[in-house]
């Protein structure tokens, strides 16, 4: 994108009107001009509660700009990352926003938007005509209608479906669900309960405690009458341990369906020390996001993360992290998707991510950024599989990953079984 | 009477006390005879009750000294004063209230030997035969004279040499202050103690006392044997702070 | 019938827990009038010693002694060491409160930072379980109700009937007379903050078995339920104390069986309000009047 087209379009952004007759005139204009450079955004909060958000998006971005590079770049551009610091609250997001949009002549994409800042900033983008692809875990972007917002991992309440999703792949038939009343357990809980009953499993006790009390008793007792085949459960360490060390002592304790809670050092600890570890390991089923680490794109954003020393201190932290993960994919996405759209102008090119990522009979199915731009120069149709594995997205733009059931064996945790996105979508009803 | 000829009974040698540095008793002396009656009398606010209470620990003892039994007592923790045979009776909060009449004399006796707790109980109780018959009820609910009299059997309990009575009528009615003034505390000191008796109601203590102290104003404005007392314009003058 | 019956059964265990410290906390609050909120702190910290005890090799009941005796010297410690100092500057109640919790969280987090911000369990066996229609106790819940049982009638007789117990409840009501008969106020007080800290000991020991894991915090984070059934009973008063704690765990168990789990406490706390509207001295009341706090 050339200097030139960046204030024609930004002029035509601010004033909100003619976007894409605006930037489809831009593409032959980059193709004449001087090769500059272009951006993507790392908009996310850097400093204030959640400043970790900031590196975690930063540590995608930077491992895809290194693969793109490599490869020439994107229409012949090197591409930057540049942080863009939201603080993690709308009051300030909103102006870094707008700053940013303003006064960035070669920005091409958004890598961020987290829950705390998305629902404000994502209009803002919408009426720029920049793509973005957030992380957030909102389900208020379920339906979401903005074309220019994508999501690759799914909303926090997939969690709840998972797990319910999980039960049915198990072959339970008979499900409880225990959820403590804290915000976190709270997250996943109506979705869970709403997705065991929608796949027709029975739910013979569903228990929200309140937690912290020194004595579970008689819910424990209840859920003992019940009879569950398995316990679909969150709730804190303290909660967890005294209610599951009651039940134990009324009853047994059935086939367990976690979150990723359970696989924390404390939650084990604390469970481990109230039922013993034996039962625990025994019993637990851990429903976790799924991030498989043997596809080929997850192996190149690793080895591209480790080279990003530079830009991303301790890489190595971030190599499991499932944000960083998606966001490197985003990066990737974007860049196919201008090289399928020739051009780099985001009004053109953000038609084309479903074209880079859609499954279709007689597409090349690619990893990595140089073997996809190759494929489109010799005119093919590509599917882009990422780092996270497949990346459908549905109308709303949402696609959503797959989970695992995760064992604890010999000190590890081993994936059991996959539940896919499909499988999720049933239990959520979509 | 000097501190020489004092024997068993309280000696108060130039004693000052007050309340956070605030001096209210002046250079108090006085003394009281084994088996006699001192009372202490004077208006509102002159410093009587102070005076008893810096011996007990619940107002501040800003000087001199106080004998008992030909010993120095001052500035002794409260709670050893009774080994030395000083007992008291508190103007308020005189009783446990939440004990038994019963439970409050064996309080009393804490210090006793505790094989002769019972056997004194029983004899304070003939001593005080309006309180035998409610031995298991709780202190706090007595009424005002029955709450006085086992506020002063609990003092009793280990048979002190001297008794400091704090305003011992305040509240009662005419005839609970018949039978505190004119009954219990002469046969008292007709047992040999030795009682110090600060009072509001002047004619009634004095007509009881042996001695007759007046204070007005933290000092002892004038001392008397009580059946000196007769001249009551002079007593009247001396209560309005005339010389 | 069965769910309620089995719901009482279940309160009574956890009323027994909750009575142990509650009668502590009374006890010694009764008798000193500092409202003591490191009193969770020593349920810890003596809970701590049960632990490294336990799994030194120690039987838990043995381990529950030790921390019974630990918890005795470290409530002295504290008073002595930093209550008494504040009390002789004739430190006000509200005031004396505000040491206390600071107090309850330098010990708290001393102990995060030294253990760490994770879970402990002891180990222990829950042992048989005995079986009557719904209601199922095991040998340790029924040990843990024994010897609540035995020290709330100790604590009770002692107060009753001993020499020292009646000057403990005389110092409680009226310190200046009981200096009057004789009685050393500063060892009496002492002998409280011991039996308080004996008490938090076996009360924390008991809590965290029955809870089944436990954090340098857990001790003051219960404290606010014993702390109810204290007021609940009549602030003062161990009996009274034993009855809260009855009302607390029976209710709780009950409104959860019946009601809604997740409002349990709400419920608890409500009945709290309600009978404290109707007799603000709580339901055995020995403190008539505010008082200074004895020295």
């Amino acid at each position: 994108m050339t200097g030139k087209w960046k204030s024609f379009g930004i002029a035509v952004a601010v004033v909100g009107a003619l976007g894409i007759a605006a930037c489809g005139s831009s593409s032959s204009s980059s193709s004449s001009g001087p090769k500059g450079n272009l951006e993507f955004a790392v908009f996310h909060a850097f400093s204030g509660p959640n400043a970790a958000y900031g590196p975690e998006a930063a540590a995608g971005c930077y491992p895809a700009i290194v693969e793109i590079n490599a490869a020439g770049g994107i229409l012949g551009h090197k591409v930057h990352c540049t942080p863009v610091d939201s603080k993690g609250e709308p009051a300030d997001a909103v102006p870094a926003a707008n700053r940013m949009i303003a006064s960035s002549s070669s920005l091409v994409g958004v890598i961020g938007g987290g829950s705390n800042e998305a629902t404000a900033v994502v209009p803002l983008f919408q009426q720029a005509h920049i793509p973005i692809f957030s992380t957030t875990g909102q389900s208020s972007f379920d339906h979401n209608t903005a074309s220019y917002f994508w999501r690759i991992l799914s909303p926090d309440s997939a969690q709840g479906s998972a797990m319910a999703a999980a039960a049915k792949k198990l072959g339970i038939t008979r499900a409880a669900t225990m959820f403590g009343n804290d915000i976190a357990a709270q997250g996943s809980a109506p979705s869970a309960i709403a997705g065991v009953k929608r796949l027709g499993l029975a739910l013979p006790a569903s228990q929200t405690l309140a937690v912290g009390q020194s004595s579970y008793r008689s819910e424990a007792t209840a859920m003992s009458n019940a009879k569950p085949q398995a316990i679909i459960t969150e709730a804190d360490p303290q909660t967890s341990a005294t209610y599951f060390s009651e039940l134990s002592q009324v009853g047994q304790v059935p086939k367990l369906i976690t979150d990723p809670v359970s696989q924390e050092p404390n939650w084990r600890k604390a469970m481990g020390g109230a039922i013993g570890t034996t039962l625990l390991n025994k019993q637990d089923y851990a429903v976790v996001a799924y991030s498989p680490a043997t596809l080929p794109a997850y192996k190149v954003f690793t080895s591209e993360l480790m080279a990003s020393a530079k830009h991303v201190p301790n890489p190595s932290q971030w190599n499991a992290d499932l944000y960083s993960v998606a966001d490197y994919d985003s990066a990737i996405i974007m860049a196919l998707a201008m090289d399928a759209a020739h051009s780099d102008a985001p009004g053109v090119y953000n038609r084309y991510v479903t074209k880079v990522t859609a499954p279709s009979s007689g597409a090349t199915i690619v990893h990595t950024y140089a073997a996809g731009k190759a494929a489109l120069a010799h005119g093919k149709h590509i599917q882009y599989v990422g780092a996270v594995g497949p990346v459908h997205f549905n109308q709303w733009h949402n696609a959503g990953n797959a989970f695992a059931i995760e064992r604890y064996v010999n000190g590890n945790w081993k994936v059991y079984s996959l539940i896919t996105a499909a499988e999720i979508n049933a239990a959520a009803g979509f | 009477m000097s501190v020489s000829d004092a024997g068993e009974a309280p000696v108060f040698d130039s004693v000052s006390a007050g309340y956070g540095g605030h001096e209210v008793v002046h250079d108090v002396s006085l003394a009281v005879g084994q088996g006699q009656i001192a009372c202490i009398v004077g208006p509102n606010g002159a410093g009587k009750s102070t005076l008893l209470r810096a011996i007990t620990g619940d107002a501040q003892f800003l000087g001199g000294r106080v004998w008992l039994g030909g010993e120095e007592i001052s500035r002794i923790p409260s709670n050893r004063l009774i080994k030395r045979g000083l007992a008291w009776v508190p103007q308020v909060d005189d009783v446990f209230t939440t004990l038994t009449v019963r439970e409050n004399l064996e309080l009393g006796g804490f210090l006793l030997p505790r094989k002769g707790v019972a056997a004194r109980v029983d004899e304070l109780l003939d001593t005080f035969p309006l309180l035998a018959g409610m031995t298991s009820r709780v202190a706090g609910r007595l009424s005002g004279g029955e709450r006085k009299l086992l506020a002063i059997a609990r003092a009793l309990m280990p048979a002190p040499s001297a008794l400091l009575l704090d305003e011992p009528t305040a509240g009662l009615s005419p005839e609970m202050t018949g039978l505190v003034l004119q009954n219990q505390i002469p046969r008292l000191s007709a047992s040999g103690v030795a009682i110090l008796l600060v009072e509001q109601r002047a004619l009634e203590a004095i007509a009881v006392s042996s001695r007759v102290h007046v204070m007005v104003s933290g000092v002892i404005r004038a001392s008397r044997e009580a059946h000196e007392v007769t001249d009551w314009d002079e007593l009247a003058r001396v209560f309005l702070g005339e010389q | 019938m069965a769910v309620f019956i089995s719901a009482v059964g279940f309160g009574v265990v956890t009323a027994a827990i909750l009575a142990i410290s509650a009668v502590g906390f009374t006890l010694q609050f009764s008798v000193t009038n500092v409202f003591n909120l490191a009193f969770g702190s020593v349920m810890t910290l003596s809970g701590f010693v049960a632990y490294w005890l336990n799994h030194a090799g120690l039987n838990i009941w043995v381990a529950m002694a030790a921390a019974a005796v630990s918890g005795g010297l470290i409530s002295l410690a504290i008073n002595e060491a930093i209550y008494t100092p504040f009390i002789r500057h004739g430190l006000n109640l509200f005031g004396m409160v505000i040491v206390t919790i600071s107090v309850a969280v330098i010990f708290d987090h001393g102990l995060q930072a030294a253990v760490g911000p994770t879970f402990f369990s002891y180990t222990a066996p829950a042992g048989k379980a005995f079986r009557f229609a719904d209601f199922v106790l095991t040998r340790q819940e029924l040990i843990i109700v024994g010897i609540a049982v035995l020290l709330t009638i100790l604590v009770q007789v002692a107060l009753q009937y001993t020499r020292v117990g009646k000057a403990m409840r005389g110092l409680a009501i009226n310190a200046s007379l009981a200096r009057a008969c004789g009685v050393p106020t500063r060892g009496v007080i002492a002998l409280a903050w011991f039996v308080s800290g004996v008490l938090a000991g076996v009360g924390g020991v008991a809590l965290f078995l029955d809870i089944s894991t436990f954090t340098a915090t857990t001790g003051s984070e219960f404290l606010i339920v014993i702390i109810a059934a204290a007021v609940l009973g009549g602030i003062g008063s161990p009996r009274g104390a034993v009855l809260g704690a009855l009302v607390v765990g029976i209710v709780t168990e009950v409104g959860a069986a019946y009601w809604n789990a997740e409002l349990k406490d709400v419920l608890a706390f409500g009945v709290l309000i309600a009978v404290l509207l109707v007799r603000p001295q709580g339901l055995f009341s020995r403190l008539a009047t505010e008082r200074a706090i004895a020295r």
